[in-house]
């Protein structure tokens, strides 16, 4: 299962440009599907059957697509302009490098040194809008030998596993996508729908489609979630903890998951030793505050990955919840169907 | 050049430890010297050729140490608190990896409070001396292999960009330190006649953190003529021009009150008989390098400077472009070989 996070997190994907990430899912679980179709918007929809017919319509769902950058302009000097692809601060971007366009071309952001900055500036980020990637090239038409306006970006890939401990780009979620690909490759209690969603970084704008083409009872999100228990950070402003298992919320900024699944999962996991946890602030958002209004509406709960420094090239997440999650993901299989 | 410099850049030398930089210049340099050894403030003296009595002695200095951090606490949860040795820029470093030289090497990323806790304000920039230090294993593992005061520097990340542009930790002032290996190499390969000084290297230590080792070194070195190469401000839409150099334009001479104006001139006068690119450097009122305390140790040094503009400077990801060095080595080659200026 690592194997296949490693490799999902190395393929570029940002936002509308899932297309890489699609098709490397979908050659690997096409022997094990029963149904697989791409909508219009590029969602990959996967059907299963399994040993049962189920009471209730159960999806899954996990996004292909990473935050990242989009080049708007190329300066005379050769430097790239950008807006950012989803939620990215400018603390993710500064002294990093990322690779852009189709060549994935390696390029720099950074600003005037330290030297030349006043005490004010030294402790302020300066605006996304006043930063440039340097690709190195001298000129605008070196630059447009290589890329090209509109070509996307994402941060560089550094994949490395330590203590159990997993570091890496887009954690969020190619996590999430491999677990649902651990499951369609098992055998199934129940038929089950797997959505593998596009767009969800930038408004969670693929998912609905996806429940209009599924019309799941019940959606269970695969995700990372933002875990704050670093120093100077206390109490419930850490959010959830890594290594303390899976992060079953109730709520968030964009959802009031359903009441009785979130206590079902919960004690279902507990009886099962699969240990989790819940979110201690109300924070972030996924693709359930697209799924759960959807279609007339979706009993809807989200399972997650706790993970440091989302949105960033050094997400970190501990393969323990990540089995956690999975097991988890296992284990709802079997219950949702017939609750 | 591009595997020597990355060569140099991924060794660890925070300011004071520079012994594994050391290491890698001993091997660059293996056939190239005359004499080697490692001054009481851990500075790499390199003769290049034997000393001579009729033979005024230059100087060529270059720091070998860079900027980095030090452990002041091991945390629960497997976090360390680190400080700051050296002016980095705190904007450029939340979520960067970064090397622990404990017992064993140890990497960590920088931590930095996600947006949801943000509310309203700005990301906010890691102070000085609260900068911490994901480490992703337990208290009681780290401190079996870390302690207090281990210094740490930034995780290598060596990257090729366009043309002869590269990207690493650490080139300030490895780059400097390419340089001397370059000029050693063609005094080695080029020197027909013989050379006219006797040429010492200094690779010093502590820059970041003072100039100490230059200071002492000069002093004991006692040359006639010295050439300092450092790093200088290469230009990016948000800087001030006038303080730039471009990269890729060729070597910045200097000009500044605490350097020999006449060392200035016969650079720029060297450059342009060699067709070697150039460009201008005004530093005032002093360089804020080692030539400042090389010029005033002991009884004094005619000091010239060369520099190479750098972009990105004190962050993880510093970028120069390989000519630069080339040129900049090449007029140094010249300017020793022609003799100088002290005994003009």
């Amino acid at each position: 299962m690592f194997d296949t996070i490693q490799t999902l997190c190395s393929i570029s994907g940002v936002s509308s440009d899932e297309k890489r990430v699609r098709e490397h899912i979908m050659a690997e679980i096409a022997p094990f599907a029963d149904e697989i179709k791409t909508d219009a918007l590029g969602n990959l929809l996967v059907f299963k059957k399994g040993k049962n017919r189920p009471k209730n319509q159960v999806m899954f769902a996990a996004h292909m697509d990473e935050v990242g950058l989009i080049i708007t302009y190329i300066e005379e000097n050769g430097q790239l302009r950008f807006e950012p692809v989803g939620g990215i601060t400018a603390d993710a971007l500064l002294g990093k490098t990322v690779r852009v366009g189709e060549q994935g071309i390696p390029g720099i952001i950074g600003t005037k040194p330290v030297h030349l900055q006043s005490e004010a500036e030294k402790e302020k980020l300066p605006a996304l809008s006043d930063l440039l990637i340097d690709i190195g090239a001298d000129s605008k038409g070196q630059a447009e030998e290589y890329i090209k306006i509109a070509d996307l970006a994402v941060f560089f890939e550094n994949f490395c596993e330590v203590d159990g401990t997993i570091v890496s780009k887009a954690l969020d979620d190619r996590v999430g996508c491999t677990v649902l690909m651990e499951l369609i490759k098992s055998e199934l209690p129940y038929d089950c729908s797997f959505a593998f969603t596009v767009l969800e970084e930038v408004g969670t704008r693929g998912a609905a489609a996806a429940v209009f083409a599924l019309r799941p009872d019940i959606a269970v999100v695969l995700e990372t979630t933002t875990a704050a228990d670093i120093p100077e950070v206390s109490g419930s402003d850490r959010v959830c903890l890594l290594g303390e298992g899976a992060a079953v919320s109730f709520a968030d900024r964009g959802t009031l998951y359903d009441r009785e699944l979130y206590e079902l999962i919960r004690s279902k996991a507990q009886q099962n030793r699969i240990p989790t946890q819940t979110k201690t602030k109300i924070s972030g958002g996924n693709d359930s505050a697209a799924i759960h209004k959807a279609a007339g509406g979706v009993r809807t709960a989200a399972v997650s990955v706790p993970c440091r420094y989302l949105h960033s090239g050094v997400c970190s997440a501990k393969s323990s919840d990540i089995e956690a999650v999975k097991n988890l993901a296992v284990l709802l299989c079997g219950i949702l169907p017939e609750v | 050049m591009r595997k020597i410099i990355q060569t140099l850049c991924e060794a660890a030398g925070p300011s004071g430890e520079e012994k594994e930089v050391a290491a890698v210049l001993k091997g660059l340099l293996h056939d190239l010297f005359f004499s080697l050894e490692t001054d009481p403030l851990g500075s790499l003296v390199v003769k290049l050729n034997e000393p001579k009595p009729d033979k005024p002695v230059l100087l060529l200095d270059a720091h070998f140490d860079e900027i980095g951090f030090v452990v002041t606490e091991i945390l629960d949860g497997g976090f360390l608190r680190l400080s700051c040795c050296g002016g980095i820029d705190r904007r450029c470093i939340a979520g960067s990896r970064v090397t622990v030289l404990g017992k064993e090497s140890v990497n960590g990323i920088v931590c930095n409070i996600p947006p949801h806790l943000r509310g309203d304000k700005d990301p906010s920039v890691p102070g000085k001396e609260s900068i911490y230090l994901d480490c992703t294993r337990s208290k009681d593992e780290l401190s079996d292999i870390v302690h207090i005061g281990d210094r740490c520097v930034f995780t290598p990340n060596f990257t090729e960009l366009l043309g002869d542009k590269v990207s690493c930790k650490s080139l300030d002032n490895r780059t400097g330190c390419a340089v001397l290996v370059r000029i050693a190499q063609l005094v080695h390969d080029e020197a027909q006649a013989e050379c006219p000084f006797h040429v010492v290297l200094l690779f010093s230590s502590r820059e970041e953190t003072g100039e100490q080792g230059a200071a002492a070194a000069a002093y004991r070195i006692v040359a006639s003529e010295a050439l300092i190469f450092d790093v200088s401000y290469g230009y990016t839409p948000d800087a001030p021009r006038h303080k730039c150099g471009e990269m890729g334009k060729g070597p910045m001479i200097g000009y500044s009150p605490v350097l020999s104006r006449t060392m200035s001139d016969r650079l720029v006068q060297l450059a342009k008989e060699k067709n070697i690119p150039y460009q201008l450097e005004v530093m005032a009122p002093s360089t804020g390098t080692n030539a400042d305390v090389i010029m005033a140790a002991g009884g004094g040094t005619s000091a010239g400077m060369l520099s190479i503009p750098l972009r990105y400077m004190h962050t993880p990801a510093e970028v120069i472009a390989l000519s630069d060095i080339e040129h900049t080595a090449r007029l140094a080659f010249e300017y020793l070989m022609s003799g100088g200026t002290s005994h003009v």
